[in-house]
């Protein structure tokens, strides 16, 4: 049974039908990405499989408990990242963690505390007030706090990179492969379409409170098409005996050639003979670009709309 | 327990944040000092500072819980505390928690300095305090209801110093007789603060134990458990909306 079942769940809020008929389970040791602009129903989701808000219809079970009856029983299992640091300024490190930890009943606490400080680097200002930190380290701290429960099955990252410069949100990248290394069940929710595809093992695209496409990042793209354009630029203009070289490879599909640069249409599988036949030219290439289908063209497929102008 | 978790922790703030413990400290000084000055006799110095604390406690009584919760809801620690294993009832009662404790630090300092200015009653101090103390828990639960429907910082202040001002008055003129015959008295005589009003008078000026007030103290408690469970329902209710 999976970990997490969601079978035809929908929330209204008066009118407005916040998520519609959306099913989809999440099995441990998987990373799942739910991927969409603000107000497609992602953190109402949420809000549902951690027994904060009740679903008009549907089921959620959350390793077999049901979130809206047996919230307590869920949320000891769920550990929660949120967008912002949601931190007491007025307490230290050690006392913020320390009051995720008491309130779980962990065990020997202090010990656990000690452990997770170390593990997200903050032994420095353990005894700091968290008020005082650095952007980087407080965005350290929500991450600590949603990770202190050591056995928790299920972690809920709610756009935990909205507002990260580059630097730290790369440090939160590390952070989101390290839990899915850990076996844990992983609920990223986020906007941001390199952010799935470079973490999560499965994606659902949501709109207006529909699932409107699921799968792999991989997967996803290859419904669009597995093509891509490579462009190079030479020094001098290609030769003809180039340019039927590449026509006549199986998997390539067109090749344009405007004076000194040549555009080549491909499955992506044709793309290392493309590269052998350019560089057995001796051509001098100034510069060269590949453009393959991304997730962006997966989401605008789906929703006829930019999820990043949807987005910010 | 996890009540007490949260209010163990929360109520370390006090001593982080400098001006909050100032006023902590010399609002309760503050107010002895000026009870002090106009009153000759001792039940009536006492009687003064008594009043005068306890009309505070319970505007801050009722303000501070709202204002709590709503900071924690603009901060997002709201959502954190409640994705814990903390029922909604745990959460409020470590919220009124915290609070109490803060009241309860005031209130100490008025005794002790009432103490210092060695200001005698005739009924016991003990049973003084105990009364200002389920004074506080009254305004607490009251509280606890505004912070539930208040959705701004400046509607928690409004509401809750308001209803305090307009209960306090309504006990202290019933106390006087205005209400005498008229409809009004009929409501007045329900009002808690009213029934703690002659329990604190009654240790200050006549000595009576606390346990001959049985039936006031009855009423008050009626009324804390009805609005506590009223606060934990009108929560259920509007969660949604506060997260």
């Amino acid at each position: 049974m999976s970990f997490v079942q969601i079978e035809s769940l929908t929330k209204k809020f008066g009118d407005l039908t916040a998520v519609n008929d959306v099913s989809f389970e999440i099995e441990k040791g998987e990373t799942v990405g739910l991927l969409g602009p603000n107000g497609a129903g992602k953190s109402t989701t949420i809000d549902i499989i951690v027994g904060l808000r009740k679903p008009t219809s549907g089921r959620v079970l959350v390793d077999g408990f049901e979130p809206s009856k047996n919230g307590l029983e869920v949320r000891r299992a769920i550990g929660y990242v949120p967008q912002r640091a949601a931190i007491f300024e007025d307490l230290s490190v050690r006392e913020n963690l320390s009051l995720a930890a008491e309130m779980y009943g962990i065990p020997r606490f202090k010990h656990r505390v000690a452990e997770i400080i170390k593990e997200f680097e903050l032994e420095e200002k353990a005894d700091k007030l968290a008020g005082t930190l650095s952007g980087g380290q407080k965005s350290r701290l929500n991450f600590a706090l949603g990770c202190i429960i050591a056995d928790s099955q299920l972690i809920i990252l709610d756009e935990p990179t909205v507002g990260l410069d580059h630097r730290r949100r790369m440090e939160a990248w590390g952070f989101v492969r390290r839990l899915h290394g850990s076996g844990k069940a992983v609920l990223l929710t986020t906007h941001y379409m390199e952010e799935a595809d470079a973490l999560c093992s499965r994606i659902l695209l949501m709109d207006r409170g529909k699932i409107v496409a699921q799968g792999s990042p991989q997967q996803l793209k290859s419904t669009l098409s597995d093509e891509l354009v490579v462009e190079y630029t030479f020094a001098e203009m290609p030769s003809e005996e180039l340019v039927q070289k590449l026509t006549a490879l199986p998997d390539v599909v067109g090749v344009n050639r405007d004076d000194l640069s040549l555009k080549v249409t491909l499955k992506s599988g044709a793309l290392p003979q493309v590269r052998q036949l350019v560089h057995e030219s001796k051509l001098l290439i100034r510069s060269s670009s590949e453009k393959r289908v991304t997730l962006d063209d997966v989401f605008r497929h789906y929703t006829g709309s930019e999820l990043r102008e949807k987005g910010e | 327990m996890k009540s007490l978790i949260l209010a163990k922790y929360t109520f370390k703030d006090v001593f982080r944040d400098k001006m909050g413990l100032l006023f902590m400290v010399a609002l309760p000084v503050g107010l002895v000092v000026l009870g002090n000055i106009g009153a000759e006799e001792m039940a009536d110095r006492a009687a003064m500072i008594v009043m005068i604390i306890y009309f505070f406690m319970i505007i801050i009584g009722c303000v501070g819980v709202g204002a709590t919760v709503l900071d924690m809801r603009r901060s997002g620690i709201l959502k954190r505390i409640l994705i814990m294993p903390i029922s909604k009832m745990g959460f409020l009662l470590g919220v009124a928690l915290d609070t109490f404790a803060r009241l309860g630090v005031m209130v100490g300092i008025v005794f002790i300095m009432m103490f210092i200015y060695r200001i005698t009653i005739p009924g016991s101090w003990l049973d003084l305090l105990i009364v200002l103390l389920i004074a506080v828990l009254f305004a607490l639960a009251l509280g606890l209801n505004f912070a539930a429907i208040s959705k701004s910082v400046f509607a928690t202040y409004g509401i809750g110093i308001g209803t305090s001002i307009i209960v306090f008055n309504l006990a202290d003129w019933h106390l006087g007789g205005r209400f005498e015959g008229t409809m009004i008295e009929t409501i007045a005589d329900h009002n808690p603060l009213y029934h703690l009003f002659r329990v604190i008078l009654g240790i200050i000026y006549e000595g009576t134990p606390l346990c001959q007030f049985h039936p006031e103290l009855g009423t008050v408690f009626l009324w804390i458990a009805v609005l506590f469970l009223s606060s934990v329902a009108l929560y259920r209710w509007r969660i949604e909306k506060m997260i």
